[in-house]
């Protein structure tokens, strides 16, 4: 059984999906405490798990570091495979229609994802238009989104998370305990560029 | 983006230098990013001493040359960087500004070595042994003076 961490955004999300197709999940409003010790063994037995996959953002800066410094230390502890997700793939699999996924950048601007194409950053204005939005948003960025004339998806149109993480399992890339790299986008250029 | 401001100041010694930024304290909220330059010497601590003193900060000011990052606690929050040792946009990205900017009002030394739309520019130019140019660019219209 795999356990699934996303602390890249205001949520804090594990997951547990099994082979025999069981899922569990616990979702949080979480700032600085995220308490994924305990959360991670209310949910199983540690010594059952078989891999951990971590979401490696792009997201919150400090959310990220605290999610996957947990993730490796755990499957390093276990000796089990690491594997790396995306946190706009992870919101675009919760839809179940083609949707931009949407993740907070800080500053009230967004990273965004269209199916099949590459991760934007920008101000909610800068979003494309067309399909529906899904992402766990501030409540003043999402009123800042729905402002700019995009339709957030809500969670009753929604596939859990641990729904979303399993269907993309399959497709994680395992990771070196030593040479994660997180999913960050600059917002600020150096001078030399 | 607003509309912006711009003020030109010579200051005559570090204490007049650090007076100066004490009197722009009481316009940096929340999210005000500044980009100080300056070369060494120029002032650059010192002007971060005196906006942090207006903020209300108390404490050491020191320049976090090897810390990169001090945050001073206060009813805005002021991080204190320096980019001195950084140059690459990754070693830049690992410093978290924008999540800072989130929490507080940051302030950078070496700043002329990034650029960010709305950011305020305080540039500090040696005019003399004590004497400074303080050119402050590009500061949100509510900094009226």
């Amino acid at each position: 059984m795999v356990l699934v961490i996303d602390t890249s955004s205001g949520r804090s999300a594990l997951a547990l999906v099994g082979q025999d197709g069981t899922l569990a999940q616990d979702v949080i409003a979480a700032r600085r405490e995220h308490h994924l010790p305990a959360r991670t063994r209310a949910l199983a037995d540690p010594g059952l798990l078989t891999a951990v996959a971590v979401s490696l953002g792009p997201g919150s800066f400090t959310g990220l570091r605290v999610g996957v410094s947990y993730g490796v230390g755990l499957a390093m502890g276990l000796g089990v495979p690491l594997l790396g997700l995306g946190s706009l793939d992870l919101q675009a699999a919760r839809a179940c229609e083609p949707a931009t996924a949407l993740v907070e950048a800080g500053r009230g601007r967004l990273y965004w994802q269209e199916p099949g194409g590459e991760p934007g950053l920008g101000e909610p204005a800068e979003l494309p238009a067309g399909l529906p939005a899904v992402g766990w948003l501030e409540e003043a960025t999402a009123a800042a989104v729905r402002a700019a004339g995009r339709r957030l998806l809500g969670d009753r149109e929604l596939a859990g998370f641990a729904e979303a993480a399993a269907a993309l399992l399959g497709r994680a890339p395992e990771l070196g305990y030593d040479t994660v790299k997180l999913k960050y986008m600059q917002s600020f250029r150096t001078v030399q560029e | 983006m607003g509309t912006t401001t711009s003020r030109e100041l010579v200051t005559g010694s570090p204490e007049e230098t650090e007076a100066a930024a004490e009197g722009l304290a009481h316009h940096v909220r929340r999210g005000d990013l500044l980009l100080l330059g300056g070369e060494m010497g120029a002032g650059k601590t010192t002007f971060v001493r005196g906006l942090a003193r207006g903020m209300g900060v108390s404490g050491d000011v020191m320049s976090p040359t090897f810390q990169l990052v001090r945050v001073y606690a206060g009813e805005v929050p002021l991080a204190h960087v320096d980019l001195y040792r950084l140059s690459t946009a990754d070693e830049i990205a690992d410093l978290g500004l924008d999540e800072l900017l989130d929490q507080g009002a940051v302030v950078v030394e070496w700043g002329d070595r990034i650029r960010d739309a709305g950011a305020v520019r305080v540039a500090i130019e040696v005019v003399g042994e004590h004497r400074r140019r303080l050119r402050i660019e590009e500061a949100p219209s509510r900094w009226c003076w």
